[in-house]
């Protein structure tokens, strides 16, 4: 009977091992790319929300602060989000008849919260504080993205573990003068190098790198 | 020990060789470990019991389809996208309110009536933990297991949630007409004539009325209504209260201990610090003369003796305790004050031929006389009145009166004639009560055997309910309101010692409910008013009299904020009032006691330690919660000690074979009334021939997790009969047997030196080396080696008092609370499956188990070991040191491999074996911590030290760039802790900086449990240490010296040996040979 392998068989079997194992190899590159995609991770994405807000206009355009309404994030671990009535300040007064902004004017005649779907969501097992971040001179722009740009609220960063990592690592080149910290326009002094940053870390009373990186810092 | 022993008494000798602590003292947490049967070995030397692994009722090819689903479906999980969340924020936002930061409120819960203070956290309007009113006069911020669970009551499920009428749903307007068309009944209008009823018929039952508003509007009602009636029922609490004081002064009196002046207490049949409403308050005092951080401390210590005949919380902080029949106990009382030359009493015969009772009597009477006028003598509120007279009488005899005894008026207002029960049932049958109004109680289940309310309640016309369940009274009535919980009302209640505390609401409440006082505001056709107004009402008049105090400018307004604020109002304590003994408040012959003539089978009936009359029987945090001394959770029992029972039939109680433990059941038969098929337990320390069952089960529709649970001894209890039964009582066997889930075998650690004791005399001796050392630890010995010293800013610690602590549970609610921590249920407890970080292990003292000599507890929750076991097996880094030195569990991480659990000496990590959280049932969802995790299924668990707390307040300090101060992190169990035994805080200190923490651990009584391990475990424990008297000593023990000698002090023989399986022999051999043989065969011979 003849050999049903010939002699060439071995070479295609070697093949086949090789390229079995590339493909283990591209399916893992592709999950681990997959994982980090803007599909799953959501960053750029752009979300439907009930009413067409710029933070654009309201930041860049018209120099309004982050904080006057996100009024908590120097006090407290959520930023909140303003209520209507503190909407309602301008808008009573400035485009108070605008179809636009109907939803705010129904929420606050009706009594009823506007449902705004959540942009920057960290999974629940984790503690996020902004106060504590916003005080240590980690500026708004660090992970919500460059927000003064965006006229529609898009995901700034990954938000994944290994981003927020990159960071606790080294916190020193993300931070600023806790006074700039809202303030987009701020940029390093000419001159500043490695020696500024540091400077900024002791300022802000950063601990080693241990504080920052155990587990139960944002896990519990 | 009897005959039928015999053959177990080598083994047991054995086995106590190795229980032996440093002080010849046997010291063991269970009966089967005493006896050391081999299949209890195996038990405790597992990771888990052996069904603990298991699961449940999947046999082999359902599990096989399972894990092969589970196997192919496992990958899928991955697949899923975060999903989408809504941010909803308010539309005009209150102004103290910011997001994610809890605010607090001062109030109260109602604790059988009385004012248990608590502050309230709440987390956007939802309370989710109550924690004690540090500033309360009384309570000082401790606080009980039940007030610490009473939260889960107000987000119950099983609440009713609807007003009804003959089962259909009506709004509180009808109920209010329909009140409104009975009042016009019994009221006369302005320019009318015609007759009225004027109460006529109707009747009120209430529990304990202590709120000042309520008797404002009783008062008022009275007014009205001349004809109507109130009576009084509370079944949570002896209810002779006042009737003590009635007979000995002549008037009705609150009766206060003040602990702080008593040099040497007598407890008789009386577990002071955890029954009564004063039990938090009295911890307080009462554990700070306890407390011995020093000799001169240790010098001043309080002396506690106590005779009982059931081992209590109070017991495990006695020195000396004598358990004696109940006869024996009241015979006891009336020889004691013979004695002391109290008159009218006449020593009783027979007792003092017990040698042992000889030196008790004399000793105590001496002790006592030496410290006249700085003594207390207290007599359990369960006791005869004639008993807790003559205690009184002791006292007076003593000079205690108004020293550390003194009494003030009332704090619960009475019902007229004191109408209670009995009463009511006279009128019901009678054909007196038209209209009843059962206002939060609920007598169809917890009346005694020979009221029969069901029946009773047939014969009223019109019957009214307010409870919070549609419970068994309400099955018997036309209208059903549900009651406000008191997180949800506005209200007032008074604690033991008079303070008022103004209750507000904490939270909308969340049912159409109404309050006691909106109920009878209804009958004084103010039904619409609202608890709000009329408690205003009453404190408006109060200022109006009394005036806010002295600043300027004050009103109205602004005192009651300042009321709502504190927590209670500053100088509404009662005074002292002066008192003298009744003449005729005597004789006591012991022949004459009531009830007290003969031993024999008696049973005992008490309130259950945590679920009380049954009022508390839809608590799972309650009735998973292991009871002091038994640690049974759901489920009472017929409790007996292990000779009592054998006698009665009972044998082998226990035994862990492959099945699950079982207990027999009896049928316990009390005159012609039977209580069947009732587990029976033994309790070592009981007295012989006594008998105890808890009330408050055996619900029949009090809610899922009460219905079922155990049995209602109320079937076997008379009027005559409430707390003690002792004609014939008999026990017998019922065939059969059931699954008691106890958790006292759980966990344990095995046979090592965990709890360390010594006593005044050693401490007086050797300051410096209080406790003898029986592992010589060399601090850098590590079973694991090569890690860095930790570098955080602070180092946390956690130190117990092991000589203050009663075991009292408060912790581990707190910590249930705090730590969204699972109910599991009776069958997963029984499993071992319970998961409580925080678990109190309770051990023994003594060589018989009929009689031991002291009860210990110790809390044992992660030590946050600085070498931990644990971290290195974990193979997914899921358990981790943080630089702060604490042992991090990250659960989102674990994927249960339960290896850290498995390598744990101190076996205090919990595992997920089910889904034991409920993430479906709404109501649960608003009570959870959302500073913590909420643990699904397949995950390790266990103490962080509230690291949510650490968080908080380490970025807060940072934010306002300074140090965290000493003392301002509190962990959930430090805060609860009734006796303040329990102190966190940080060990690294800057220069300047001093703590609580770094001087305890510094302290010789210092030690850490298996240090010698080398794995440097961060909580540690302060050694007990007890005031025995010392010319009793000598009359109980001849043989064991009370001054523990330091002969072999340095002998380098005791490190070895040490993480092999036997060490419990080795200590054995070498203390007990060394030191105490003479114990041994005094011991042995005993038996």
């Amino acid at each position: 009977m003849a050999q049903l392998f010939g002699p060439s068989s071995n070479i295609y079997a070697k093949l086949s091992i090789l390229l079995g194992a590339l493909a283990a190899g591209g399916v893992l590159v592709a999950v681990m790319a997959f994982e980090r995609s803007p599909y799953k991770t959501n960053e750029d994405v752009i979300y439907e929300q009930p009413i067409k807000f710029s933070h654009d206009h309201h930041t860049a355009g018209l120099g309004i602060d982050c904080r006057y309404c996100h009024f908590t994030v120097e006090r407290a671990a959520s930023a909140s989000i303003p209520p209507t009535e503190l909407c309602m300040n301008c808008h009573s007064q400035v485009w108070a008849d605008s179809p636009m902004l109907e939803p705010v004017r129904a929420s606050y005649r009706d009594n009823e919260p506007i449902e705004w779907n959540r942009v920057h969501d960290l999974p629940d097992y984790v503690y996020f504080d902004h106060s504590i971040h916003v005080s240590r001179g980690v500026s708004c722009f660090e992970c919500h993205g460059e927000v003064n740009k965006m006229p529609l609220l898009k995901r700034g960063a990954s938000l994944q573990m290994a981003w927020c990592l990159d960071c606790h690592r080294n916190p020193a080149p993300n931070l600023r003068p806790p006074s700039e910290v809202t303030n987009f326009r701020w940029e390093p002094p000419e001159d500043a190098g490695d020696e500024y940053f540091a400077h900024l870390a002791a300022e802000a009373n950063i601990q080693g790198q241990e504080r920052l990186w155990s587990c139960s810092t944002c896990h519990r | 020990m009897k005959t039928s022993n015999a053959t177990e008494t080598s083994a047991l000798a054995s086995a106590r060789d190795s229980l032996r602590g440093p002080r010849g003292k046997t010291v063991w947490r269970s009966l089967e470990e005493l006896a050391e049967k081999p299949s209890f070995q195996e038990m405790l030397q597992r990771e888990f019991p052996r069904h603990a692994a298991e699961w449940g009722n999947v046999d082999r090819r359902r599990f096989l389809q399972l894990s092969g689903a589970g196997l192919g479906l496992a990958g899928l999980t991955a697949c899923t996208k975060q999903p989408p969340e809504k941010i909803v924020p308010y539309v005009r936002q209150p102004e103290d309110v910011v997001p994610g930061k809890p605010m607090y409120y001062a109030s109260a819960v109602s604790r059988s009536g009385y004012a248990a203070p608590i502050l309230g956290e709440c987390h956007m309007g939802r309370p989710t933990k109550l924690e004690g009113n540090p500033e309360h006069p009384a309570s000082r911020g401790g606080t009980d297991t039940i007030t610490q669970a009473s939260i889960l009551d107000l987000y119950d499920p099983d609440r009713s949630e609807a007003i009804t009428h003959l089962g259909q749903i009506r709004t509180w307007d009808a109920f209010v007409e329909q009140v409104e068309a009975l009042r016009l009944q019994h009221i006369a209008q302005d320019g009318e004539d015609r007759e009225v009823l004027g109460g006529e018929g109707l009747a009120f039952v209430t529990g304990n009325v202590t709120s000042p508003t309520m008797a404002r509007l009783l008062a008022e009602l009275d007014r009205q209504m001349p004809k109507a009636r109130r009576f009084a029922v509370d079944s949570s609490a002896g209810a002779h209260g006042y009737g003590v004081t009635e007979r000995a002064f002549g008037e009705a009196l609150q009766t206060h201990f003040d602990f702080d002046k008593a040099d040497v207490v007598l407890s008789v049949d009386a577990d002071f610090l955890s029954d009564g409403p004063a039990g938090v308050a009295y911890s307080k005092v009462f554990s700070a003369r306890r407390r011995a951080y020093n000799v001169d401390e240790a010098r001043s210590m309080v002396r506690l003796y106590s005779v009982e005949s059931v081992p209590s919380s109070t017991t495990a902080t006695a020195d000396h305790r004598l358990a004696l029949h109940p006869t024996q106990v009241g015979h006891f009382l009336v020889a004691l004050a013979a004695r002391l030359g109290v008159a009218g009493a006449e020593e009783p015969e027979g007792l003092a031929e017990d040698p042992r009772v000889l030196a008790w009597l004399e000793e105590v009477t001496a002790d006592l006389q030496t410290h006249a006028g700085r003594s207390a003598v207290v007599v359990g509120e369960f006791e005869d009145v004639e008993l807790q007279v003559l205690g009184l009488a002791i006292n007076e005899k003593l000079g205690n009166l108004d020293q550390t005894v003194f009494f003030t008026d009332p704090v619960v207002v009475r019902a007229k004639d004191d109408a209670g029960l009995p009463e009511l049932a006279t009128a019901i049958e009678a054909g007196e009560v038209t209209t009843l109004v059962l206002l939060g109680v609920n007598p169809v289940y917890d009346s005694p055997a020979d009221i029969d309310m069901a029946a009773l309640m047939e014969k009223v016309a019109l019957r009214l309910h307010l409870g919070p369940h549609l419970d068994e009274t309400a099955q018997y009535c036309h209208w059903h309101v549900p009651q406000s919980h008191d997180l949800e009302s506005w209200g007032d209640l008074r604690s033991a010692d008079g303070s008022v505390t103004v209750l507000q609401p904490l939270v909308n409440p969340l049912y159409d409910s109404h309050t006691a006082i909106d109920m009878v505001a209804a009958f004084l056709g103010r039904g619409d008013d609202g608890a709000m107004q009329l408690v205003q009402e009453t404190w408006r008049a109060h200022y109006d009299a009394v005036g806010g105090g002295e600043q300027e400018g004050q009103t109205f307004e602004r005192t009651w904020r300042r009321w709502l604020h504190d927590g209670f109002l500053r100088g509404t304590e009662e005074e002292p009032k002066p008192v003298s003994l009744n003449a005729a408040a005597g004789p006591w012959a012991a022949g004459a006691l009531a009830g007290r003539t003969s031993l024999g089978p008696i049973v005992l009936f008490r309130p259950d330690p945590t679920i009380l009359d049954g009022r508390y029987a839809n608590n799972g945090w309650l009735q998973e919660c292991p009871k002091p001394i038994t640690r049974l959770t759901w489920d009472n029992a017929l409790l007996m000690n292990p000779r009592t029972a054998e006698d009665y039939g009972f044998k082998d109680l226990f035994h862990h074979g492959d099945q699950l433990p079982k207990s027999p059941l009896a049928n316990l038969t009390v005159g012609d009334r039977v209580l069947r098929d009732v587990a029976v337990w033994a309790v070592p320390g009981m007295a012989d021939d006594v008998m105890l069952v808890h009330l408050g089960y055996g619900r029949r529709v009090g809610g899922k997790l009460a219905d079922g649970a155990g049995v209602d001894a109320n079937q076997v209890r008379t009027t005559g009969n409430l707390w003690r039964a002792h004609e014939d009582v008999k026990a017998r066997r019922a065939g059969g047997n059931t699954t008691l889930a106890s958790t006292q075998s759980h966990h344990s650690m095995e046979g090592r030196q965990h709890v360390r004791s010594t006593n005044v005399p050693t401490y007086e001796k050797y300051p410096d080396e209080p406790v003898y050392i029986h592992h010589h630890v060399d601090p850098n010995a590590s079973a694991m080696s090569g890690k860095g010293l930790l570098t955080g800013e602070y180092q946390w610690a956690m130190s117990v008092d092991l000589s203050t602590c009663t075991g009292c549970n408060s912790c581990l609610v707190a910590c249930q609370a705090e730590n969204n921590i699972p109910v599991v249920g009776k069958q997963e407890v029984a499993r071992g499956r319970e998961m409580h970080w925080m678990r109190i292990d309770r051990y023994f003292v003594g060589d018989d188990p009929n009689d031991i000599e002291e009860v210990v507890h110790q809390p044992v929750s992660c030590m946050q070991c600085e070498q931990a076991p644990c971290e290195v097996v974990c193979p997914v880094a899921a358990t981790v040191h943080s630089d702060e030195g604490l042992n991090d569990m990250v659960y989102n991480r674990c994927v249960g491999t339960r290896y850290c659990s498995n390598n744990c000496p101190y076996k205090v990590r919990r595992f997920n074996f089910l889904l034991y959280q409920d993430f479906d049932t709404p109501q649960l969802k608003l009570g959870r911590n959302p500073d913590v995790t909420v643990r699904s299924r397949g995950v390790m668990e266990k103490c962080t030290y509230c690291v949510q707390r650490i968080n908080k307040k380490r970025i807060e300090a940072k934010r306002e760039r300074r140090r965290i101060r000493d003392k301002e992190i509190v962990t959930a169990c430090e805060q609860s802790c009734p006796s303040d035994s329990i102190v966190f805080g940080n060990i690294k200190l800057k220069e300047g900086e001093t703590s609580k923490i770094a001087e305890l651990r510094d302290n010789g009584l210092n030690y850490g449990v298996l240090e010698e391990l080398g794995n440097r475990p961060r909580t540690t424990y302060l050694a007990r240490v007890t005031n025995p008297n010392p010319k009793l000593w000598e009359r109980l023990y001849p043989d064991r010296p009370l001054i523990e000698e330091r002969a072999h002090h340095g002998d380098g023989h005791h490190g070895d040996g040490h993480g092999k399986g036997h060490h419990g022999d080795d200590h054995g051999k070498d203390h007990g040979g060394e030191h105490h043989g003479d114990d041994h065969g005094a011991g042995d011979s005993a038996h």
